[in-house]
């Protein structure tokens, strides 16, 4: 007797691979958020640096 | 399954020669593989036949274990990995864009050199598959791991500590578990890239004659470096020989009457 | 005729001058590991004596259940510490939901979906987060995410516990990222072939192979990263205010357990009074809770600890 439904196994192939693609999203949307806080936190960082280095000299 | 009702024609018109005619699993056509611009399969032709063992032997560095890896596509976890020509399963082409290989490795197991059971009870390993593919009920899950650890031979072992985890047994028990995992998403093929090289000789033993079972209902590649082992548990024998198939013939011919020097060579020891 | 080795072994065995390398050696280093200790110990003890000062002067009963916090007033100074311990758990709660959920996920990228170069890349610049001055993370949050905030909601105001626990969790996410991508990236290859080779989605075996087998090293990566976010000091002080209070609110100035003692610590507050014992209560407490999470940090790590 066989358990595993070989037709259902392709039928839910294709949310299953949804579901992956979704997550792989946000996953790499959480690496990107990091990286954007990184990318806005130095270029404070440099401008406003900048702009008082500019003011004291 | 519209893969397999053509085939079902072909047995109906010809069920005398259905003995001799055994259908195709795997038809490979002109499959070349190169890992960035190495050259590691040329020109492979391969028909391997349901319900047989198929050895393939060859001297470390010939692309046994890159063709075999190839069957299920998890070659291409290499970055690197280009291919071309065909690898046709169940006269599918493997490598269409709309096959995926999710599909296809439901329906090609895979047992590895090293015994690598996940980090989970015993239990939870064998009805990893299954509950991967949306088997949820407990009853039929108990079924099925208590049929696939009965098919690999290692029910009564393990039947009384099924929730331990799978890494506080013995290497061979291990690689045990490892084929009844694959067993449970009840495959087709089963592929084994050197299964024994990690074990001592018992257990070896266990596992050969566990492939002798299992030939029954599924059809088995097998990789190996023991060309005694490739003797003793197959019907076809595949050697590779630097990315190209030497000879491929029935088991008894290669090791008995080889028709090519090379062949004759590696297996009466005289390299690899 | 040449010694033979073994002479020559005998030989060497027996000068004096590697002798008492042989020993002294060891006393040094012994002697140097003690320092360490004995800083620690010295630290600790210093802590001790202190509070206990502190508490000889107001009641632990009331300090521990007091829910209201007024040492600086002029009639009857209060030190129930609860409100600054509310304030505490309000940034660490903000910080982790904001660092968990980004650092488990960059994690997962990094180890299951990325390429070998995009790794390689990444994780060393998240790591550059964990390398800014806190300073610099604490005046980020007074004029930028703070006004940010205030664009988008009015009713924040200047000092608030939103825009510091934010940027305390964007401190805290290399801290989990990268511990969590070790501890994942750590399960061996074949584990990973062997569940992709079963028709697994990389998703699949992403949550329901890797993440179990590392669950250990995630977990305390992030009681790590309460921990630094508990102790985190320059950027609340900065950012969040210095009123103690006990309730929910989020958008008003607060105080923490650290941000209470560097106030007293800037002003005045004369060697001996009740007030300048109080940092010493204060931080007693805030080292316990320190010290909680890194024993229960220790502790998941081995319960959890899978083989393979």
């Amino acid at each position: 007797m066989r358990y595993v439904d070989h037709d259902l196994v392709v039928k839910r192939m294709g949310s299953r691979k949804i579901v992956n693609f979704l997550f792989k999203g946000l996953f790499m949307l959480a690496t990107t958020i990091a990286l954007l806080a990184l990318a806005i936190l130095l270029y404070r960082i440099i401008t406003q640096g900048a702009e008082i280095s500019r003011g004291n000299f | 399954m519209t893969t397999i009702s053509p085939i079902k024609i072909k047995k109906e018109i010809q069920p005398k020669e259905q003995h001799d005619i055994k259908k195709s699993v795997y038809l490979t056509k002109q499959l070349n593989l190169w890992y960035g611009d190495k050259h590691a399969l040329k020109n492979i032709d391969l028909d391997i036949k349901e319900h047989e063992v198929t050895a393939i032997i060859g001297p470390s560095g010939c692309g046994k274990s890159t063709y075999i890896k190839t069957l299920n596509r998890m070659v291409e976890l290499v970055p690197t990995v280009k291919t071309s020509g065909e690898i046709l399963y169940r006269e599918r082409n493997i490598f269409d864009s709309n096959y995926a290989v999710e599909e296809l490795r439901t329906k090609v197991g895979m047992v590895f050199q090293k015994p690598n059971p996940f980090p989970k009870s015993i239990y939870d390993n064998v009805a990893y598959g299954p509950r991967i593919h949306g088997i949820k009920n407990k009853k039929i899950l108990d079924e099925i791991v208590e049929k696939s650890l009965r098919g690999a031979a290692i029910w009564d072992e393990v039947k009384d500590r099924l929730n331990e985890n799978a890494y506080s047994i013995s290497g061979g028990q291990q690689q045990r578990i490892c084929i009844a995992r694959a067993l449970a998403i009840e495959p087709d093929v089963i592929l084994m890239d050197e299964p024994t090289s990690a074990l001592d000789p018992i257990s070896t033993l266990k596992i050969e004659e566990l492939v002798q079972e299992l030939k029954k209902d599924y059809s088995i590649i097998i990789v190996t470096h023991n060309m005694q082992q490739a003797a003793r548990i197959s019907d076809k024998t595949a050697f590779f020989l630097n990315g190209e198939v030497i000879e491929y013939d029935d088991t008894d011919v290669i090791f008995s009457n080889p028709s090519d020097k090379r062949t004759e060579d590696y297996i009466s020891g005289r390299f690899g | 005729m040449r010694p033979s080795v073994q002479e020559m072994i005998a030989q060497s065995k027996g000068k004096k001058s590697k002798k008492i390398i042989e020993k002294i050696i060891p006393i040094l280093l012994f002697l140097i590991a003690s320092v360490s200790v004995l800083t620690t110990i010295g630290i600790v003890l210093t802590l001790i004596v202190e509070t206990f000062t502190f508490f000889s002067r107001v009641s632990f009963f009331d300090f521990i259940t007091g829910t209201t916090w007024l040492p600086f007033s002029n009639k009857e100074a209060q030190y129930g510490i609860l409100p600054l311990i509310i304030g505490t758990l309000k940034i660490t709660a903000i910080a982790v939901s904001v660092a968990v959920p980004i650092g488990i996920g960059a994690a997962i990228y990094l180890s299951e979906y990325a390429s070998e170069t995009v790794r390689r890349i990444v994780k060393p610049v998240l790591e550059i987060l964990a390398g800014v001055p806190t300073i610099v993370y604490g005046f980020f949050a007074l004029t930028f995410v703070t006004p940010v905030l205030q664009g988008l909601f009015p009713e924040i105001k200047i000092f608030n516990a939103i825009s510091p626990g934010i940027v305390v969790g964007i401190m805290i996410i290399p801290m989990i990222a990268s511990l969590s991508e070790d501890a994942m990236s750590s399960v061996p290859r074949q584990i990973r072939d062997g569940a992709l080779a079963m028709g697994s989605t990389k998703f699949e075996v992403a949550i329901k192979v890797i993440l179990p087998a590392a669950l250990s090293g995630i977990v305390a990566s992030v009681v790590l990263a309460v921990s630094r976010a508990i102790g985190e000091t320059m950027i609340v002080s900065l950012a969040a205010g210095s009123t103690p209070r006990f309730d929910g609110d989020f958008t008003g100035s607060i105080q923490t357990m650290t941000s209470y003692i560097v106030q007293v610590s800037k002003g005045d507050a004369g060697y001996g009074t009740t007030i300048y014992y109080s940092i010493y209560a204060v931080g007693f407490t805030l080292f316990i809770f320190t010290m909680l999470m890194n024993i229960l940090a220790t502790y998941v790590s081995k319960r959890f600890k899978e083989e393979y």
